[in-house]
């Protein structure tokens, strides 16, 4: 019962097809509030599928999707807009508008909301990227001009800008160097604890996984085959899980970020 | 005592509020309660200003503490009221300290950040011109690397890219066939009709053949077949070469050894060069069908003795001339191409301001070029 009342994305029985392959059979997740959730799996196995059929963007074959207390099926064009501005993401490349600098990038939310005068906008805006990292002078430069660990900050700041109750976000710490990877980690611990999110991530990162992570959802097979806090799923006996996190550790990958990134 | 000067009380009951009240030594005193993040007080920011610079100035004392929720655009508002200066007394909970720190940090770069004033008039028309010749001076480096590289092929003939040459044939000639056949042979019937119309009110009806026949040969078949190039194909060069910027193909392409100008550039010319006079030679053809069917309908002139009387009056010197001119125009259009594609940054804008840029450059080249050779063989085939 209590579970269900602060479950604030509920996926049961989801069926997803893409072009004839199944991706998605009889997957069932629950994403409670305040939570972060790490979603990892293998490639191809349909994680950021899974992702954008939470946010609405790939209709599902079969399978009830409620996110924010909001059936996915029935949101209208207008409910949508709405909606929207409670979730934020974070896509793995940024997908910053390559034709906007900084500032205009995290300003889109708020000006298509209509939420806030043009006049008072300058300082919202760099109030909010100075959170993420990014100074005055980085806001005026175009997303071209940008290293990765700054295209990860500016699109956390545009997620961030309308204060969403959720965060979605797909592989970010992917293509960053080690020091950068630490940074953004320790960024997003911060951020969550400052905006009270609910985070979704997907990642393949075991040490992002360890750092942030309160559960663990493991999507192999079609399906989710096991949800756990960090330090208990590597102890499933799975052939995908054992495989996955034995992998890990013999390419040295583990760099040991403590939890919440300390 | 407590006056409440604003409460906008959201649907879940959590309200923006602020109190201003007078303290035991006669200070000001104003309280903040409530959400004052950008949910919740989005629909009235105005009005909470309004409240919060009634309730007190930046010398009252400021109390943060009863709030239960702020972000930076509830800061903000605070920040305005306060003129941007942090007051002298402010209790905040510890985590609200971070907004209203990064706000001050802001304010002490302020005057760092001001807009640039915009350059004079006379600046901007002289930033204009050395665009320009900057440009001009790009294209020729451009053609002088092509025909370096050029000359470098037909040392070795087996590096002729000859895969990429006759793809740009047919893009530029074979796929233009259409277009070119249909935009000709309106312009033909066009042209016999309102020359036509005029030639009869003066009985000179036979020296329509002489009219349209110079007009097509030396003028409209070349322009039209050019301007049509400089739209499709001209176009489609510099989004294609842009977009390998975009891609780093270019710079794949540098690393790996192989020379843009050599593989991108050298090809389009030599496509075009020979494309555009065969599509000059159809364009003239199908404009010379268009005003013979003119002629017959508008004028009653017979298909054969109108096909006589071009040949017999039209020198050849004249076609070739246009023939002459597609070459010209066609090399044009695929350098100005090739130096706008080239020029294009790493961002949707610049591939979409880059292609604009490439068929204005292109037909304004085109146009200039054509005047000048007017001028320059006006005596020839006339």
């Amino acid at each position: 019962m209590g579970t269900v009342a602060t479950s604030v994305i509920s996926v049961a029985g989801l069926q997803t097809h893409f072009d004839g392959v199944e991706i998605h059979h009889d997957l069932n997740l629950e994403v409670r509030r305040d939570e972060t959730l790490a979603l990892i799996g293998g490639s191809g196995s349909g994680k950021s599928t899974l992702l954008k059929v939470m946010l609405g963007l790939v209709a599902p074959s079969r399978g009830m999707i409620r996110v924010l207390d909001s059936d996915m099926s029935q949101l209208s064009t207008v409910k949508r807009k709405q909606w929207a501005t409670r979730c934020g993401v974070v896509f793995q490349g940024g997908a910053l508008f390559s034709a906007l600098n900084v500032f205009d990038n995290v300003a889109v939310p708020v000006r298509e909301a209509r939420w806030w005068p043009e006049e008072f906008l300058n300082e919202l805006v760099l109030v909010t990227l100075r959170a993420t990292g990014i100074t005055p002078e980085d806001a005026r430069k175009l997303p071209a001009q940008l290293s990765g660990g700054m295209i990860k900050r500016v699109a956390l700041a545009r997620a961030l800008v309308l204060k969403p109750e959720l965060l979605f976000m797909d592989e970010p710490t992917a293509g960053l160097d080690p020091e950068q990877c630490h940074a953004v980690v320790r960024l997003i611990a911060r951020l969550k604890e400052v905006f009270k999110l609910t985070v979704v991530m997907i990642t393949h990162d075991v040490d992002t996984m360890n750092a942030l992570a309160d559960r663990v959802a493991v999507l192999a097979e079609q399906h989710i085959i096991a949800t756990a806090p960090p330090a208990e799923v590597v102890r499933i006996p799975h052939p995908f899980i054992e495989h996955f996190f034995n992998g890990a550790a013999a390419r040295g990958a583990s760099r040991g970020y403590s939890q919440h990134g300390e | 005592m407590v006056r409440l000067m604003d409460a906008r009380m959201t649907a879940n009951g959590d309200g923006a509020l602020v109190a201003g009240d007078v303290d035991a030594e006669g200070g000001r005193r104003v309280t903040v309660y409530g959400r004052w993040d950008i949910r919740a007080i989005h629909e009235h920011p105005h009005e909470l200003l309004k409240s919060l610079r009634a309730v007190g100035t930046r010398a009252a004392h400021w109390d943060l503490t009863q709030i239960r929720d702020i972000d930076a655009a509830g800061a903000t508002l605070m920040w305005q009221a306060w003129e941007r200066r942090r007051p002298e007394q402010l209790d905040l909970r510890a985590e609200d300290t971070w907004v209203f720190d990064n706000l001050a940090q802001l304010s002490r770069a302020a005057g760092d950040s001001d807009t640039a004033a915009r350059a004079p008039l006379l600046a901007r028309f002289g930033e204009v011109g050395a665009a320009i010749l900057s440009s001009a001076a790009d294209i020729l480096m451009l053609l002088g690397s092509a025909a370096i590289d050029s000359v470098a092929m037909l040392r070795s003939l087996q590096d002729i890219p000859r895969r990429e040459i006759t793809a740009t044939i047919f893009r530029s000639g074979a796929q233009a066939l259409a277009i070119s056949g249909l935009v000709g042979f309106l312009i033909g019937i066009v042209l016999c009709y309102l020359s036509g119309q005029q030639l009869r009110d003066i009985g000179a009806e036979s020296y329509v053949v002489n009219l349209v026949g110079f007009a097509v040969f030396r003028e409209l078949g070349p322009m039209l077949a050019a301007i049509l190039n400089a739209g499709r194909s001209g176009s489609a060069i510099t989004a294609q070469i842009g977009v390998m910027r975009v891609t780093e193909e270019l710079d794949a392409m540098c690393v790996l050894g192989i020379s843009p100008v050599r593989r991108l550039v050298v090809p389009k010319l030599i496509g075009q060069v020979i494309a555009l006079p065969l599509v000059v030679v159809w364009t003239d053809l199908a404009a010379i069908v268009g005003a013979l069917l003119g002629a017959k309908l508008q004028l009653g002139v017979a298909p054969v003795d109108f096909v006589h009387g071009i040949v017999r009056v039209i020198p050849l010197s004249n076609v070739l001339f246009g023939i002459g001119k597609g070459a010209l125009f066609g090399a044009t259009v695929a350098l100005i191409s090739c130096h706008f594609g080239f020029r294009i940054r790493p961002d949707s804008e610049s591939l979409a301001t880059g292609t604009t840029e490439s068929v204005v450059t292109s037909l304004t080249a085109v146009l200039i070029i054509d005047a000048a050779l007017a001028i320059a063989f006006s005596h020839v085939g006339m």
